[in-house]
């Protein structure tokens, strides 16, 4: 077995999304529909959330070999001989097949299908109300027992893999160990505390999932895209504004296999494509400039046409040019709008990670929301619901769906906010007092200790606009507070937000699109290099109303778990009051010399 | 029975000899060829990377600043194939094509230009590179590339001038010397057909003999087959293209003895060429993996040493190399040290730099570095020279450096030993080194006679022959932080022995394990008392340059990519002032769980499909 380097740990103050990898009629007070966002108001087009039902499979001959191994082992580890004997051990094999093409100016850079298996080993040691993933300091892992993500056989070779899982469980029962010795004593220096002692590890129901392997032709896809990838990348190169271009397809499936000394058993797969498309350029006062788009799918059939992408590779480079022209915007505080899928990512950075049930216990956290259940959170007229069960919306996948989390626990719609009243965390097998049990949203990426996640977060509105409405609300707004203009955040880049509590509870947010809005008539201005920054429960008190229409949101979230996909949906937002500032940037001189103008020289017989 | 790996190597380097590529060598070759259409195209690259070049040198200008005077690029892509088995699974099978590239970029004149100089900033910059040639996308990646390299090279050079400027620098060499004459040689880029999955099948038959050790805890079985074509070209006329194909067929091991200590292993058959799944290839591994299994096996037998040992020691032509590896390969170096805010930084300064002239071995031995054949062998060398055969040490007398085109005070001018590695790390390196011996060498057990005799002198009743050191290359760090020793100014530190035995008079030959080579000088080579009639040669892949060396323990992932073909061959040498050290500290508690091959004979262990709710 030839162990990898340790994957490195995410810093737990700032929680990102890759923008590359990452968008009013008041109603009764009915919960959030769960079949069609926004409740399908009259006159509004009906968007509706759609399910799958999880076909039904055979356990694959892997779980078979994880059974026996996890019961020679936890018959040893379980021992009550033992001086700290463990009393939980689970198994995840995950596996993974991957297509990656990148190409840049009509070159291929990268052009690789490989397949991979990665175990995880979680040990539990002490007991359900404190062990081995007790969090001190905002520690994690890796190195507490808790995720390893080891790469092993892959073929169902029983000696590989037991050879592999025994070494793997021996170093992962060490680690809980020497975690949970470490924990106790830290625990006998704190001074006593109030609040209440939440438990480490729930109980949960074991459940026996099998879903049919996911087999995908990556060849064919293969043979397909590389061609499409040069050509893309091609015509992202155009214009002698674009210095750097990129665009990359993935292709990915996976499996997952599960067992648990509970009795859990689980059989899942998933599949992915994604494509991004960058594009990078340089202000002439030095400032670095990029776009970028991304389209995800479950299946090839949902990505894009071929022309849809061309069209969105000229708008790429078009949007870039204008930006390399557009000035530098001055720091401003005022009304805005942040349309739908920036809304989405806002809504994700600012308020979904504060929700993620590991916050609430970590005293290094910020706890913006922990005693807030039953209080309001947003405005009365927003619900906030995170339903991983959501397959597609109007249509569009959400890459946030999964039929079973990472812990074992079917995904579950989980309503978070009701009619702005805070009624639930995102919760993991790490219980948040007074909830006692996981709502399905324990996730992360092999390697890692498994934290609770976002999967899809859905924001709805009962107090919604048309688009031409929020315009109109956004002028009114500029105009009642005397302001020069507004601003229109078309798109935004991630962002970071700190939830520990030794810094400012605070969130900057990256725009890429941004506009300032005349109440005069004249015509919207775009401008660059500005930065949002504010305070979640500042920001969110300013929400004064919503569009009728959703903006999806697909890409990649990485947190203390690692990097897992997500979807954040929200309607566009209008506020009364956002705070830009002027963003740091490169004040180097673009290229010195102009752009080559064409390929070889002339060879002297082409002469 | 199984043969000694130096056998296995000599067999081994004819195995699959890498096919000749398409080349073009206008200056040297005596009749034109119809080049092919890869090698045209391999050709419009390169007349589109010394158009980038040269606009570079002639446009690129900041006021009140140098302009460049050379520039280089360098470029790589390579087809590298990974496996990994371990009883009887595949665990890694990945095939990559990667692609690499850097760009240099000298401001100021070759007396005195921006480099050799410790700075965040440099004249370097790093490209992307194309899976395929395209003279298009080249330009434009050079282009920028180029200009962030002129950028730090300029800043540099103002803090090196300054530097220099403000302390007593007298002594200091010029940066840049001579260019070799201009050589130009075009290879095609072409694909190359890996067995990929027969071998990946192969990996997995042989990690599958493991099962026949169950006491060892853990083994793989690793090959590595990279493919690259090489591309160095500079303004001075340069312009050099190669492809080469290298593999290696690894196995490693580790266990824990029964006190213990934390054990490991690790042989490799160095393939010059893309191995084939055959017969052959079976066969030696399956010797290597016994003979791995084997001598694994013994180490955790054997006794611990017990006391430390400062009398003579005697080291097996395997061990005799890699010491040499660890030493001459380095410390031979004519890379002057480079330049910092305080002065040149003693500790990068080779330790024979400033030895020319004096005696850095006994008299009766010389050192000879000749490329000409050997594993190790190449012609024309990254910087463009045709490489001559280097008397480095003449009856004891060091009388020349591996030079590159970085002068020191004492030699300017290249002999033609910049080695670049296929990760385009250049850097002085040895290719085929040989001790020659004046005197006759001495019988094995002549020379155990001797070194007892010696030892006894020393007032010791036994004394120690090291077979081999352990091997770095294949096995990366060694996993005790007890078995590091640190060394102090001027001294070097030394790789963990391997194999070693105490002997004693009378015949009586015990496996011992748990000494470390204390931190050694230089000047242990001048104590060689003796040398053998054994005269072997060992091949080694190490990395180049003041880093370099068989001690720079690069471990399997970069023994490819981050090496040189190189071979030294030397008898035993019988040498004092080598201090064996006993390995301190406490060891990790057994194991807990039973591994899968023991469980039956763990019968309290055995599977008992207990569930945790009943543990609760």
């Amino acid at each position: 077995m030839h162990r990898p380097p340790w994957l490195p740990a995410l810093a737990s103050v700032a929680l990102v999304l890759s923008a590359t990898s990452f968008g009013c009629r008041v109603r009764p007070g009915v919960t959030p529909d769960e079949q069609v966002w926004g409740g399908g108001k009259r006159g509004s087009p009906k968007i509706v959330m759609s399910r799958v039902k999880a076909e039904k499979g055979e356990p694959a001959e892997v779980i078979g070999i994880l059974e026996q191994e996890l019961a020679a082992n936890f018959a040893t580890l379980s021992d009550e001989e033992l001086e700290l004997p463990a009393y939980f051990l689970g198994y995840g094999l995950v596996e993974v097949e991957e297509l990656y093409l990148e190409g840049e100016s009509g070159a291929l850079l990268r052009d690789e299908h490989e397949i991979e298996r990665l175990l995880d080993v979680d040990v539990r040691v002490g007991g359900r109300s404190l062990d081995n993933s007790h969090s001190m300091g905002g520690d994690y892992g890796p190195g507490n027992g808790l995720g390893s993500g080891l790469s092993v056989s892959m073929d169902d070779r029983p000696l590989s893999l037991s050879q592999s899982i025994w070494l793997d469980t021996e170093e992962q029962y060490k680690a809980a160990v020497a975690k949970l010795r470490d924990v106790e004593s830290s625990e006998q220096l704190r001074s006593e505390i109030d609040d209440d002692a939440h438990p480490d590890f729930s109980k949960e129901k074991p459940l026996t999932h099998y879903e049919p392997t996911v087999v995908a032709d990556l060849a064919s896809i293969r043979k397909q895209w590389r061609p499409r990838v040069r050509a893309l990348s091609a015509r992202l190169d155009v214009t002698p504004a674009v210095l750097r271009s990129a665009i990359t397809f993935v292709a990915r499936t996976q499996n997952r296999y599960l067992v648990n000394t509970e009795g859990t058993r689980v059989q899942s797969g998933a599949s992915r494509l994604r494509i991004l498309m960058e594009v990078q350029g340089q202000a002439e006062d030095g400032m670095l400039l990029h776009r970028s788009r991304t389209f995800e799918a479950h299946e090839p059939g949902q990505l894009p046409a071929l022309e849809e992408l061309e069209a969105a590779a000229d708008l790429l480079a078009e949007e870039l040019t204008a930006l390399r022209a557009a000035p530098v915007a001055e720091p401003y505080t005022g009304p805005a709008v942040l349309e739908g899928r920036a809304a989405g990512v806002f809504f994700h950075e600012i308020f979904g990670h504060r929700l993620e049930g590991h916050r609430q216990k970590d005293d290094l956290e910020g706890q913006t929301f922990t005693d807030m259940i039953g209080k309001r959170v947003l405005p009365k007229f927003l619900d906030v619901v995170d339903d991983p069960t959501v397959n597609t919306l109007g249509g569009a996948p959400l890459s946030g769906h999964y039929f079973v989390d990472d812990e074992g626990v079917n995904s579950r719609r989980t309503v978070l906010v009701e009619r702005g009243k805070l009624r639930n965390f995102l919760l993991s097998r790490s219980p948040v007092l007074p909830f006692k049990s996981s709502n399905g949203h324990g996730r992360r990426e092999p390697g890692y200790q498994t934290v609770a996640r976002q999967g899809n977060l859905i924001v709805t509105s009962r107090k919604s606009l048309t688009r031409r409405q929020l315009r109109q609300a956004l002028i009114d707004e500029i105009e009642r507070q005397d302001r020069p203009y507004g601003l229109w955040f078309s798109d935004i880049e991630g962002g970071y937000t700190i939830t520990d509590r030794s810094g400012p509870q605070a969130f900057k947010v990256e725009p890429l699109m941004v506009y300032r809005v005349y109440a005069d008539g004249r015509p919207d201005e775009l401008v660059r290099g500005v930065e949002i920054v504010g305070t979640p429960l500042a920001a969110f008190d300013t929400i004064v109303a919503t569009d009728d229409q959703p903006g999806i949101f697909n890409g990649m979230c990485g947190a203390e778990s690692g990097w897992v996909p997500v979807s954040a949906v929200s309607p566009s937002l209008l506020l009364r009051q956002l705070e830009i500032e002027r963003a740091a940037h490169d004040r180097e001189k673009p290229p010195l010399l102009p752009a080559p103008t064409a390929g070889a020289p002339a060879t002297e017989a082409s002469k | 029975m199984s043969l000694p790996v130096s056998v296995w190597l000599a067999s081994v380097l004819a195995l699959a000899p890498v096919a000749p590529v398409a080349t073009s060598t206008p200056a040297e070759s005596a009749k034109p060829v119809e080049p092919s259409a890869a090698t045209k195209a391999a050709a419009a690259e390169v007349r589109a990377v010394e158009a980038e070049l040269s606009r570079a040198l002639s446009g690129l200008r900041l006021k009140d600043a140098p302009a460049p005077y050379r520039a280089e690029a360098r470029w790589v892509r390579a087809d590298l194939l990974s496996l990994d088995g371990s009883y009887g699974g595949v665990i890694t099978n990945v095939f990559e094509r990667q692609t690499a590239g850097v760009v240099e970029v000298r401001v100021g004149t070759p007396q005195r230009d921006n480099t050799n100089f410790f700075t965040d900033d440099s004249g370097i910059g790093r490209f992307v590179v194309s899976l395929d040639p395209s003279p298009k996308f080249m330009r434009k990646q050079l282009w920028l590339a180029l200009d962030q390299a002129f950028r730090g090279a300029t800043l540099a050079y103002a803090q090196k001038k300054t530097t220099l400027d403000r302390l007593q620098a007298e002594d200091v060499p010029h940066d840049l010397s001579a260019a070799a004459p201009p050589v130009e040689r075009i290879a095609a880029v072409t694909t190359p057909a890996f067995e990929r999955e027969p071998l990946a099948a192969l990996v997995g038959t042989l990690s599958a003999r493991f099962e026949s050790a169950p006491s060892i805890d853990n083994g793989d079985v690793h090959l590595q087959i990279l493919r690259s074509h090489e591309s160095v070209v500079s303004s001075d006329g340069v312009v050099l293209q190669r492809t080469q194909a290298r593999a290696v067929l690894a196995v490693v091991a580790d266990t824990r003895a029964g006190d213990g200590m934390h054990l490991d292993h690790g042989l490799a058959i160095h393939i010059d060429g893309i191995p084939e799944a055959d017969e052959a290839l079976l066969a030696q591994g399956e010797a290597l993996v016994d003979q791995v299994l084997r001598e694994l096996q013994e180490q955790v037998d054997a006794p611990r040493i017990d006391e430390e040992y400062d009398g003579p020691v005697l080291l097996g032509p395997t061990a005799a190399a890699q010491l040499l590896g660890s030493t001459v390969a380095t410390a031979a170096s004519g890379h002057p040290p480079p330049w910092a805010d305080s002065g040149p930084v003693v500790d990068l300064e080779p330790a024979w730099q400033d030895k020319l002239g004096k005696n850095v071995l006994p008299p009766f031995i010389d050192l000879v570095d000749d490329p000409a054949t050997g594993f190790g062998a190449y012609d024309r060398d990254a910087q463009g020279f045709a490489p001559a055969k280097l008397t480095l040490v003449d009856e004891g007398r060091l009388s020349s450096l591996l030079m590159t085109r970085t002068p020191n005070p004492k030699l300017s001018g290249s002999n033609g030993r910049a080695r670049m590695t296929p990760g385009l790390e250049v850097g002085s390196g040895i290719s085929n080194l040989t001790l020659v011996s004046r005197r006759r060498g001495s019988s094995q057990a002549a020379l155990e006679r001797e070194l007892l005799r010696r030892a006894a002198e020393d007032g010791y009743e036994f004394a120690y022959v090291i077979e081999s050191l352990r091997d770095g290359m294949v096995l990366g760090p060694v996993p005790r932080e007890s078995a590091e020793a640190y060394a102090g100014t001027g001294k070097l530190n030394l790789p963990v022995p391997g194999r070693v035995y105490r002997i004693e008079p009378g015949g009586k030959r015990t496996l011992v394990r748990g000494a470390v080579l204390a931190p050694a000088s230089m000047r242990t080579l001048r104590r060689i008392r003796a040398v053998g009639n054994d005269a072997t040669t060992l091949p080694l892949r190490l990395p180049v340059g003041t880093f370099g060396g068989f001690a720079a323990e690069v471990g399997i992932d970069g023994i490819l990519s981050q090496t040189v073909d190189t071979q030294i061959t030397t008898p035993s040498l019988l040498v004092e002032g080598l201090e064996l050290l006993v390995e301190r500290g406490e060891h990790e508690r057994l194991r807990t769980l039973v591994h899968p091959l023991r469980r039956n004979d763990a019968p309290e262990a055995e599977a008992t499909g207990a569930s945790a709710e009943a543990a609760e």
